[in-house]
């Protein structure tokens, strides 16, 4: 999961600031100028220090630089890959809410060493959903809140996406309401099931 | 299977199916269409299928007793493996083949099956552009197309990472062997290629060079002129070298080169004489010149003599010290009884 995460940082750094501001984080952090690599391992203390450094060298809090991350995985035209994968989840926005609960289930097909926290969906009326999302990794909260508004563009839905108050949260803090405003707002990305080449025959 | 009218008005047994069972045929008792699911229409390129033989739109591969419509009885809760002849895709399908509700004692109505596209799921889609509306969401066509997609994602990712650590294997391979002043190899290299053309019963030359007067240089011009010295000579052995061959700076000031197939002792005392000779010119430095030459000491190895390498290199230094001692800038070819380097050192002598 670090792995994954850091390499993520890195990818969203240096395509939007430049090679040189990552370089300066991994130097701050104390890190190798190498960077990382999503499947090796890395711990907590590193990714922590990453992260501090990131915030300074951004100037900005760390939640809102991971929201960021978040989003520049869905949105980035350069790397398809996670958007057609979240996009095989449903047809539509709502569709693709209701696969959220099958995440973990969905990455562990990919990566079976991979423990996503569970995420838990409710319907509270025609269109208003809750969020919630396990507490074994509080750093995935607001990448989630970021992909999750990118996805929403890419199907071109309309939705209102706010944290829940601390009083609805749960244990770590975390809920999100989703008001889900129009299922077909803006255009959105097209996905086709195929990437448009067709395999080999037999 | 929102976009899917098909399955937005339930009228009449046809559109159930179909919403149902996307891919499937209902034939008459003779074998012939009588109506299809949506998405095996497609396969088709949607061309009005009522009346055809089902034996005319698809080729059995399997059961192999089922040709014609007297065969469809015995087919019936089978297993039927099929091929379309719908263009040049041959997209190959499976599924089963049931009898329809009887209307009388021992008449059957006609047949229904149901189709999937098994493991050709990604070719069809590919080929017909098929969506989400496109299967029943019993399906599990999504969960198969997303497992396959996320498999090139996480092999990409593995291959990548493969080759990224193979680049700083050889890196940290390359750097482990290098002698960083010169560019030459260390003599950890040397040594490493020594005992392989040794193991491999190879024919090679090796030369232990060993420079005459570095210690003034260094003297009289200070430790940056010496390095600056066994630059140039780095760069004499490189000229005077062939691609294959190994240049090491095993000391100070002591070189060694290995030269594959190169046995011929003219021609190994050729390279060091022109060696020797260029490492004579004055070498600029600064406002002055620093003057060296160099004492050269070789041995040649015959194919299939498979020589103990320290008696190789024992060897080659015996006769680099005879070079020093016999007046300094010559070349001496080790001189030992025939099939001496056989021996272990230690019994050398």
């Amino acid at each position: 999961m670090y792995g994954l995460l850091l390499r993520s940082i890195q990818a969203y750094l240096r395509a939007t600031f430049g090679a040189a501001v990552w370089g300066r984080v991994l130097r701050a952090a104390g890190q190798s100028p190498d960077g990382f690599e999503p499947m090796l391992p890395y711990d907590a203390d590193a990714f922590q220090r990453v992260l501090a450094a990131c915030s300074a060298e951004l100037d900005r809090p760390v939640e809102t630089m991971l929201e960021d991350v978040g989003t520049f995985l869905v949105a980035d035209p350069g790397n398809q890959g996670l958007r057609r994968l979240l996009r095989f989840g449903g047809a539509t926005f709502a569709d693709f809410l209701h696969s959220l609960e099958e995440l973990p289930d969905r990455a562990r097909l990919a990566l079976p060493d991979l423990e996503l926290p569970q995420i838990g969906l409710t319907e509270s009326a025609p269109g208003l959903f809750q969020l919630s999302c396990g507490c074994s990794f509080p750093a995935l909260f607001p990448v989630a809140l970021g992909v999750l508004r990118a996805m929403a563009d890419d199907y071109g839905a309309l939705v209102l996406i706010d944290p829940v108050p601390a009083a609805l949260a749960n244990a770590c803090g975390n809920g999100l309401s989703v008001q889900l405003l129009e299922t077909a707002h803006g255009s959105g990305n097209r996905f086709d099931l195929s990437k448009g080449e067709v395999p080999y025959g037999w | 299977m929102d976009g899917d009218p098909i399955c937005r008005q339930l009228s009449g047994m046809d559109a159930v199916l179909g919403c149902l069972m996307p891919m499937h045929l209902v034939l008459d008792a003779a074998g012939r269409v009588l109506s299809q699911g949506p998405t095996l229409g497609r396969v088709f390129a949607d061309r009005p299928l009522a009346g055809c033989s089902f034996f005319d739109l698809f080729e059995v591969r399997n059961p192999r007793g089922l040709v014609g419509p007297a065969d469809l009885a015995a087919a019936a809760g089978q297993k039927v493996r099929l091929v379309a002849r719908a263009g040049d895709a041959a997209l190959r399908l499976r599924g089963l083949l049931v009898p329809m509700p009887q209307i009388g004692e021992g008449v059957v109505a006609g047949w229904i099956v149901n189709l999937s596209f098994g493991i050709d799921l990604p070719r069809a889609v590919a080929l017909l552009q098929l969506t989400d509306a496109d299967f029943a969401p019993t399906d599990l066509a999504m969960e198969l197309l997303y497992l396959a997609e996320a498999n090139v994602v996480v092999t990409g990712e593995l291959g990548a990472l493969a080759l990224r650590l193979e680049d700083a294997r050889r890196q940290a391979r390359e750097e482990a062997e290098s002698d960083t002043l010169t560019g030459l190899r260390n003599r950890r290299a040397c040594d490493s290629m020594l005992a392989r053309l040794c193991r491999e019963g190879a024919a090679f030359g090796l030369m232990h060079m060993d420079l005459d007067y570095f210690k003034a240089v260094n003297d009289t011009f200070g430790h940056a002129a010496g390095d600056h010295v066994l630059v140039h000579v780095a760069g004499v052995m490189k000229a005077a070298s062939r691609a294959g061959d190994c240049l090491a700076r095993v000391g100070g000031d002591e070189f060694v080169m290995l030269l594959p197939e190169m046995t011929d002792p003219l021609g190994l005392r050729g390279i060091a004489e022109r060696m020797i000779a260029q490492l004579k010119h004055p070498i600029p430095w600064q406002n002055g010149e620093c003057r060296i030459s160099a004492s050269v000491g070789f041995v040649t190895v015959g194919a299939e003599e498979m020589p103990d390498p320290a008696r190789v290199l024992a060897e080659a230094d015996a006769a680099l010290y005879a070079a020093k001692n016999a007046g300094r800038g010559r070349v001496m070819q080790a001189d030992y009884p025939t099939d001496a380097l056989k021996l272990p050192l230690a019994d050398a002598g």
